[in-house]
């Protein structure tokens, strides 16, 4: 073949690509400021998730960014170390697209966006290391695609070895193991060591916004703050200073008048919902249900609630991060994860929902695999249940739709 | 029907207990002076030893009352032994650990040690399970140790020098005196060898605890023989906690919160309350899950966790 | 007399039903093009002229399936599959408890509770495999009409059995089997299996009772005779299993 027609042909797929990502998040942006329900306080939010870059991220914050997959590196020892923790984005279907010449069929559609996303952005804030943690394959194999793709950066990967049982005092001490060895790595990046004060600081400010996160989740129980509305916000965390982040949801919260929850109430479980791909939470709204709670970890599970400290050593305050982070981590690629029903019961005091909503991105295995238990534990406790395979693409919006209005239909039953 | 006390599980609930336990310190150290004495059944450090004391920990009792009553053999002494039980299993049997938590003034100095500890960014030790695991022994081969030793006195196999054979070695002994000014339970007791031995080991022990207790959180709980025998009294006990096991997500955070790192709060089942607890409910302060953990009062669950929310 | 009519928009056929509050009086189908509105409103018209009713009898016109809401102003708006369950228990006399519908383009399994009312529902995700698009291509590819498929595979001597059923992959199997001389009934009867086989992944051990089974592709014996043999339980179907969901629509607007 012509190499410069092949070169020709590449250029112009990326300009496609880059046109058609522009008008995705656009589109979803545009959708989103037509609400009824749209305010101006979301601004803020909205003007965030039109640039999910590092960059951005960087610029906003003011502190380089540290990109993350998954959620197991405790936030609060990489604010301390004065780096900005920064879960790449991973949600859009146009640039996913960038990414699939090189690979399996199947692939998880999130790492195949943040694959694309990094060929497309190919200059945004190369530099520093990324933090891996041995969540699924996908991650475990991620370094080795993106070297696939040919990408220039070839970022260094700092990896955590995430013990996938929770429950055993050794799995637990390796963990702590490496905890202690991302605080060298970070002080090694950083050259300054992270300080007792700044952690103790670090761990008040994540604090604070997990305190606003228990109230952004009760204005949506109240029907306050409509799901949509709710996964903009958390989607939109890791883009700007974490402190402004909470203040303006702050803002935001004290401008929410009451609200009222008219549709079916289901909680949402199962695999995360990144913007821009809000294909899910749109159908949900337009079949007329309402998710009153999640266990996504791009939403609910975004971050851990407020860390309890006894200990204000360094020593007590990676413990007690390490521990958070590890034994309160939901995620089904631990093994002895039986517990994870109980965060959807226990949700149901406040939540009062009436089914669950079970979401498998298709090629995500272990939340595919998860579900069938707990579809058998949910059902015996009375709630529907609904498991809906799906990708970013839009074309089976149909067949979804059809099938949460039956769903939505079958709640009001006994 | 919800009976929760929302206000006490408000992040709160801690500065409560510190200022019930300085409250309970002032009456048992100092209510004698104020006319005020609670008896001589205490489940908890009030220290007899302490001039004006308010009250009279019960192990002091129940080493007397072996000892003393098998010497004199009477109805009137044994009514007496008899009515101070009752009266320890009433007051264990209402309140249960909150003894240790919320009462015991010995606690309360750990409490400072601890405080202390924190404000200087020192490290808290970890004591290992296999550690732990011999320390429940010697608590009870302590109870042991105190309810046999007086009647061997009894007995004349033993000098009376032996006759309170844990206040001997109690460091409460040796440093709660010292807040009424009391300094001479430190001192070398040169009268016979036998008392010299004993304080020298209560000096020894005394040390030991002191470095124990600025190290590790509640350090001398893990030996208190008056803790094993308030657990030994759980099945009578109306106060504790409970755990709902379906509302528990396994987080860990009960265990890394507890002061005394009873990893029995993480199991899936519904009683988790360990017998080294001090019924601080700290745990139940720091669960993230609604309801997960209760504090139970008879058939109630006054207070649970509220996890975080208002 | 006023009359209801259900309209069931689906992906490859327009069905609408009329009725009074004791019997169906009609039924009547098109197939589905753009202008799903007018479609079905000239079968209402048309309708009306068969039994001879005045314009103005028709009380009520309830709509479903994938064009229901290209329907303006409907009176009633229902859900394809509470439609089916509502429809099928309705016409079996209030004993079906599990259903098999197959679409124009996906495959559905209904169990319903004692009072008709959906308790669980599974459906194919984004795959046409098994669904009425399968037929059509099929029918296309050995040049033989649907309505000959049930008699045909009954002559068929030995069950092939299909690797595939891919609408895409299956295009080429078939075409390879015919290449390969073998005859068109085994082809079908193959085809048949396959999609029982389907049919039974897609149940899995739930079923209760007789399964009943509905949409256009239930007409065909020889499929219907397939998924008995898959599923060893009874199969049931009613005399126009093409139209339950339309009538079952028209139910929502009592």
């Amino acid at each position: 073949m012509n190499p410069d027609f092949e070169q020709e042909r590449r250029q112009r797929l990326f300009q496609k690509a880059v046109r058609k990502n522009r008008d995705e998040t656009a589109r979803v942006l545009e959708t989103l400021r037509n609400r009824e329900d749209y305010r101006p306080e979301l601004d803020y939010f909205l003007n965030l998730a039109a640039d999910t870059s590092a960059t951005a991220a960087e610029k906003r914050s003011g502190r380089p960014a540290l990109r993350l997959l998954c959620l197991q590196a405790p936030l609060e020892l990489i604010h301390a170390a004065g780096f900005q923790p920064f879960k790449v984005f991973s949600g859009s279907l146009s640039t996913s697209t960038l990414a699939t010449q090189d690979f399996p069929a199947l692939i998880c559609p999130l790492l195949r966006a943040v694959l694309g996303e990094m060929i497309l952005n190919e200059n945004d804030a190369p530099g520093l290391p990324w933090v891996l943690p041995t969540t699924c394959d996908w991650v475990v194999k991620f370094p080795e695609m993106l070297a696939l793709t040919g990408h220039p950066s070839k970022p260094e990967f700092h990896w955590l070895e995430l013990p996938h049982l929770k429950n055993r005092r050794d799995s637990r001490e390796r963990w702590l193991g490496e905890i202690w060895r991302l605080k060298e790595f970070l002080e090694q990046i950083s050259k300054r060591p992270i300080k007792r004060g700044a952690l103790l600081e670090s761990i008040e400010i994540y604090g604070h916004a997990a305190e606003i996160l228990q109230r952004l989740k009760i204005a949506r129980e109240n029907g306050r703050l409509s799901s949509v509305w709710f996964m903009l916000i958390l989607n939109a965390f890791f883009l700007d200073a974490v402190e402004k982040w909470t203040t303006r949801a702050e803002i935001l919260l004290s401008a929410l008048t009451a609200g009222r929850i008219t549709g079916g109430r289901v909680f949402l479980a199962g695999s995360p919902i990144v913007f821009p791909n809000f294909k899910l939470p749109f159908l949900f709204e337009e079949a007329g249900l309402s998710i009153v709670a999640d266990d996504l970890c791009s939403s609910e599970r975004l971050f851990p609630g407020k860390t309890f400290i006894t200990d204000t050593s360094v020593f007590g305050l990676i413990s007690t991060l390490a521990g958070r982070y590890h034994q309160g981590c939901l995620c089904p690629v631990f093994a002895d994860n039986d517990r994870r029903i109980n965060n959807i019961l226990g949700r149901r005091t406040n939540a009062s929902f009436h089914g669950i909503i079970f979401h498998v991105l298709k090629g995500c295995h272990p939340y595919d695999l998860e579900s069938f238990s707990l579809e058998n534990g949910l059902k015996a406790h009375g709630l529907k249940f609904i498991r809906l395979e799906t990708d970013y693409a839009p074309e089976d919006g149909q067949n979804l739709l059809t099938r949460l209005e039956a769903y939505h239909a079958t709640l009001t039953d006994k | 029907m919800k009976r929760t006390l929302s206000f006490l599980t408000m992040p709160g609930m801690q500065t409560i207990r510190t200022g019930f336990q300085h409250f309970s310190f002032l009456i048992l150290m100092y209510g004698g002076r104020f006319g005020i004495h609670l008896g001589s059944a205490v489940p908890c450090f009030a220290c007899p030893y302490v001039p004006g004391c308010g009250g009279y920990c019960y192990l002091m009792g129940l080493q007397g009352y072996i000892g003393f009553g098998l010497r004199v053999l009477s109805w009137h002494a044994v009514w007496t032994a008899l009515g101070w039980l009752a009266v320890f299993v009433i007051l264990v049997a209402v309140f249960g650990k909150a003894w240790c938590g919320w009462v015991c003034p010995f606690g309360l100095i750990q409490d400072w040690l601890t405080a202390l500890r924190k404000k200087l960014g020192v490290r808290e030790r970890i004591i290992s399970p296999s550690i732990r695991n011999c320390l429940t022994w010697l608590r009870y081969g302590l109870l042991v140790y105190l309810a046999l030793v007086p009647p061997l006195v009894t007995a004349g196999i033993l000098s009376d020098d032996f006759y309170l054979p844990f206040c001997n070695i109690c460091p409460g002994k040796a440093l709660l005196p010292l807040f009424a000014g009391e300094t001479k339970y430190l001192a070398l007791n040169l009268e016979n060898t036998v008392t010299l031995a004993f304080s020298l080991v209560l000096l020894l022990i005394t040390g030991i605890m002191l470095v124990g207790m600025f190290f590790k959180e509640r350090f001398f709980c893990f030996f208190c023989p008056l803790l094993a025998l308030i657990h030994l009294l759980k099945p009578l006990t109306a106060l504790g906690l409970i755990k709902t096991p379906s509302s528990c997500v396994g987080c860990g955070t009960c265990s890394r919160a507890c002061p005394m790192d009873i990893e029995k709060l993480e199991e899936d089942t519904s009683d988790i309350q360990g017998g080294e607890c001090l019924n601080c409910l700290r745990c139940l302060e720091a669960c993230p899950s609604s309801a997960a953990l209760n504090l139970r009062f008879f058939r109630l669950k006054p207070v649970s966790s509220s996890g975080g929310r208002p | 007399m006023t009359l209801k009519a259900g309209l069931d928009l689906g992906s490859t056929a327009i069905k609408a039903v009329l009725a009074d509050d004791e019997q169906i009086l009609w039924r009547g189908k098109s197939p589905t093009r753009p202008g799903q509105e007018a479609v079905g409103q000239s079968l209402i018209d048309s309708a009306l002229v068969e039994i001879g009713a005045p314009e103005n009898a028709i009380g009520g016109i309830a709509v479903t399936g994938y064009g229901k809401k290209l329907f303006s102003r409907p009176d009633g708006r229902v859900d394809e599959i509470s439609a089916n369950a509502a429809g099928l228990f309705r016409l079996s006399g209030g004993r079906a408890r599990t259903i098999v519908n197959i679409g124009g383009q996906d495959l559905k399994v209904l169990f319903l509770n004692d009072q008709g009312r959906v308790a669980d529902f599974r459906m194919n995700d984004k795959c046409a495999a098994g669904t009425g698009r399968f037929f059509e291509l099929a029918a296309r590819i050995l040049d033989t009409p649907l309505e000959e498929f049930g008699v045909l595979s009954r002559l068929a001597e030995k069950d092939l059995g299909l690797n595939s059923t891919c609408v895409v992959f299956a295009e080429s199997e078939i075409v390879s089997l015919l290449a390969a001389g073998t005859p068109k009934e085994e082809i079908i009867k193959a085809l048949h299996t396959s999609i029982a086989r389907r049919v039974a992944a897609l149940l899995g051990r739930n079923s209760r009772g007789p399964v009943w089974l509905d949409g256009g592709p239930a007409r065909n014996t020889g499929l219907l005779e397939a998924i008995e043999d898959e599923l060893l339980t009874e199969v049931l179907v009613l005399e126009h299993p093409q139209y339950t969901v339309a009538y079952g629509a028209l139910l929502a607007l009592d």
